[in-house]
């Protein structure tokens, strides 16, 4: 039986201290039975939600029978939040309070699944977006269009067949945080086999860049991710993608640009692991204008 | 001829949508020559939609003909410039084919 140490402070960018613990250089589950020891668990956001859930959801798709323990701390503001999004009532059948119950700024982690990601998207993430902010859905018009690529990026690369999606509203920095994460190929390994021998990193930068693809499907031209970088500089979202050994990081500088910061992990996620980051405050929506007559 | 994206899809997005949009706009443009799209009440679309339901025009027909035949109304913003960018991508990878 394989103990496995929840990490202390889990955002994404602790994301494969846990996947290390699970997964094997082979890429198939390290054990066959696993205890997820929530003990020294003390702060855990959306993004460590995220991965958690596809790290689960992985290991019961590999047969891989899971237990958690001193999961059970009622005073513990981690496994409260935990509780509230529903995760171990989800899992072991039952919350840890009775009073757990989904927070009214978490949209609560969803698998993304073909039949209804999409719908998701109009009839739940664009009307608590909305509320939440104060901002009209039509502004939001990008963000949406980057979140359907990745879905759509999801559901074409994946061969895992799901991925997981979370969004958080962090009231007092004023930030809302969308993380998407599946384990599936990965960017870099769909990249190099296209492109030839790059590094993780320099595989991911390469796959922001218009009109690299890697053809997943016969009709795709590389445009999903390159649009998402258009974005960053236009609404001043910030983009994290982690993806194998390789993490991309990327922030507005103004004036509608951007800029790009690839380094490495010291350990590999096994698929991608993409968090948009939007500050309310300073967020550009898209202009609400008339519908009009389109110019080729 | 016109053709309510709405009417026949409900969003969008996937592949799935966009193949039923290219398959109606080949069948109105063969029966009727030119053809409307309304985009009406649609607030964003996919690169894979575009790239399934417009781009494969570009098979058939010059993009000329499809300035001449095809025209795309009622658009948001986002979803204009998505297709602006399909579309540069596609003649481009012509051009330099």
């Amino acid at each position: 039986m394989l103990i496995v140490q929840v990490p202390r402070q889990f955002t994404i960018y602790k994301s494969t201290d846990l996947t290390s613990q699970i997964i094997g250089q082979n890429g198939y589950p390290i054990d066959q039975e696993m205890t997820f020891d929530f003990a020294n668990l003390s702060w855990i956001d959306g993004g460590g939600l995220t991965v958690l859930e596809n790290a689960l959801s992985w290991l019961r798709v590999n047969n891989v029978k899971t237990w958690f323990n001193n999961h059970s701390r009622r005073s513990s503001s981690a496994i409260c939040y935990l509780d509230d999004c529903g995760f171990f009532r989800n899992h072991t059948g039952e919350p840890i309070r009775s009073s757990a119950k989904c927070r009214g700024t978490t949209l609560a982690c969803r698998k993304i699944e073909h039949t209804d990601c999409h719908q998701w998207l109009d009839y739940t993430f664009l009307p608590w977006i909305s509320g939440s902010t104060g901002i009209q859905q039509g502004a939001f018009a990008s963000l949406r269009t980057c979140i359907s690529e990745v879905f759509n990026n999801t559901l074409d690369h994946s061969n895992f067949e799901s991925g997981f999606v979370h969004v958080q509203f962090y009231p007092n920095r004023n930030e809302i945080r969308v993380t998407l994460s599946d384990f599936g190929r990965g960017i870099p390994n769909s990249i190099r086999e296209r492109y030839g021998q790059l590094d993780d990193a320099e595989a991911i930068l390469r796959a922001t860049e218009e009109g690299v693809s890697a053809k997943s499907t016969p009709r795709n031209q590389g445009i999903g991710l390159s649009y998402l970088m258009s974005c960053i500089g236009r609404t001043k979202m910030s983009v994290a993608i982690i993806s194998y050994a390789g993490r991309l990081t990327c922030f507005p500088t103004g004036n509608n640009l951007f800029t790009r910061h690839k380094s490495y992990l010291d350990s590999y996620y096994p698929g991608t692991l993409i968090e948009f980051s939007i500050d309310v405050r300073n967020f550009i929506g898209d202009e609400i204008a008339e519908e009009e007559e389109y110019s080729w | 001829m016109v053709i309510n994206i709405l009417s026949i899809v409900s969003r969008c997005d996937t592949h799935a949508d966009a193949d039923i949009v290219y398959k109606a706009l080949k069948s109105a443009l063969t029966v009727h020559g030119r053809v409307k799209l309304s985009f009406a009440g649609v607030s964003s679309i996919s690169s894979s939609f575009v790239n399934v339901a417009l781009v494969p025009l570009l098979d058939d027909m010059t993009f000329s003909d499809i300035q001449n035949r095809v025209t795309v109304a009622n658009i948001a913003p986002q979803a204009a410039d998505m297709i602006k960018r399909c579309f540069n991508a596609a003649l481009n990878k012509n051009k330099a084919a």
